[in-house]
């Protein structure tokens, strides 16, 4: 189902979600012009790889040199996230709260049968389109500096080989001519 | 209760979960003697034969259920053994597997999602009290149901021979259908007293533990001999002990 959204228009999403304490209204309008990587999670207060919530929040300033924000989400309430950013020692971008799971759904990345969040990572474009999209089955953690990588690679908008780093040329050298 | 009432709590209902071997050992011997010694008194005018018969059953009876006894509870026993064993492989190669599953059945049991992780991780700090805490909430093995085979077997063989000897004992003292006619009474009486120390122990009605235990024994007693009974009615030539 998610599939069928890649190069479309991102559904829109209006969440309460809280950074370092403090609770606001995210948006997707408000993101308008930058790149976001909305970061799906199934739940806070887990054994089971809390460490990609970390993981993101130590590599937000790198996203954010990239004119992207990470938002997190999953169906827990503002208050669950509220004592797990603080369980975790601070995390340095909104946790949202889908705990309607509207959001979830409407990306298809809802697990119907738990009503958890799969483990999904969707970047979207400055023009609000779906531009990368990743969802792995509950137990294997993300790779935050994989999604740096595509970010950074989707940000050249050129062709970029398989395993392109940062520094490497773009494009297919051999069609020169 | 007092504080050391429920520390030494434990023993005490560990030593309770015997009644299961207790009852059955009981009913049994009781059940199948009462049958058998009024068969073999139909067919005998000797008291001392009734006596000697009543007692072979009795010690036979004793010991195929103490060692049927023994047999499942070690069963039951390795059994638990190895899903102990294994529970705390899982433990051990995946913790935070194990983690998640204490959390979770916590958490479904009321506790919030946010509560759950904070007892699991104090739970945590020391390996052991982590493992016996996901043995017995987790996959339900708790210590106080593991068997012990030898004292299951003791009991139920003790109790078998209890149970027996009840009904033998009018005919040491009486004669004929005298004491047959004793030998059920008492065999009905011990039913419902051996009923009420059941609802003594479980907080119940004494006397209607009594009744419904009495009901139950002699009602399946009665249906067996019943079957007996028809059975012989269409074959005829069949004989079926009454035990």
């Amino acid at each position: 189902m998610s599939m069928v959204m890649l190069g479309k228009k991102a559904p829109g999403f209006s969440l309460k979600g809280v950074l370092q304490g403090r609770v606001s209204d995210y948006s997707l309008e408000s993101y308008k012009g930058k790149w976001l990587v909305l970061f799906f999670y199934p739940a806070d207060f887990t054994f089971i790889c809390p460490t990609e919530v970390t993981g993101f929040s130590k590599f937000a300033s790198e996203f954010r040199a990239e004119q992207a924000e990470i938002l997190g989400v999953s169906v827990d309430s503002i208050d669950s996230h509220r004592k797990w950013a603080e369980e975790l020692g601070g995390v340095e971008y909104p946790l949202l709260s889908d705990e309607n799971k509207e959001v979830s759904r409407a990306y298809g990345v809802l697990d119907e049968q738990e009503g958890v969040c799969l483990r999904a990572t969707v970047v979207i474009n400055a023009a609000g389109e779906v531009s990368y999209l990743v969802v792995s089955h509950t137990n294997v953690g993300r790779s935050v500096e994989e999604t740096l990588r595509v970010l950074k690679a989707l940000r050249t908008e050129r062709l970029c080989p398989s395993d392109w780093k940062p520094g490497e040329p773009t494009g297919d050298l051999k069609l020169k001519y | 209760m007092s504080l050391q009432a429920i520390e030494t709590k434990r023993e005490v209902i560990e030593s309770r979960a015997r009644i299961r071997e207790l009852v059955f050992g009981i009913q049994d011997g009781l059940i199948s003697t009462v049958g058998l010694l009024a068969g073999v008194q139909g067919a005998t005018e000797s008291a001392t034969v009734v006596i000697i018969t009543g007692l072979t059953a009795m010690f036979s009876g004793a010991i195929s259920m103490a060692a049927g006894s023994y047999l499942s509870s070690n069963a039951q026993k390795e059994i638990f053994d190895k899903e102990l064993r294994e529970a705390e492989i899982l433990a051990e190669k995946e913790p935070y597997l194990a983690a998640e599953g204490l959390l979770k059945s916590l958490s479904q049991e009321g506790l919030s999602r946010e509560q759950s992780y904070g007892v699991v991780k104090q739970l945590l700090r020391q390996e052991q009290v982590f493992l016996r805490t996901f043995q017995e909430k987790v996959f339900g093995l708790g210590s106080a149901e593991i068997n012990q085979p030898l004292k299951a077997a003791m009991v139920m063989g003790a109790s078998f021979i209890a149970g027996a000897l009840i009904p033998i004992v009018p005919y040491f003292a009486l004669q004929g259908i005298n004491a047959l006619y004793f030998s059920i009474l008492l065999s009905a009486l011990t039913l419902f007293v051996v009923g009420l120390f059941k609802g003594y122990l479980a907080a119940k009605s004494p006397i209607l533990s009594g009744i419904q235990f009495f009901a139950v024994a002699v009602g399946a007693a009665g249906l067996g001999y019943l079957i007996g009974l028809v059975v012989q009615y269409f074959f005829p030539g069949i004989t079926i002990p009454a035990g």
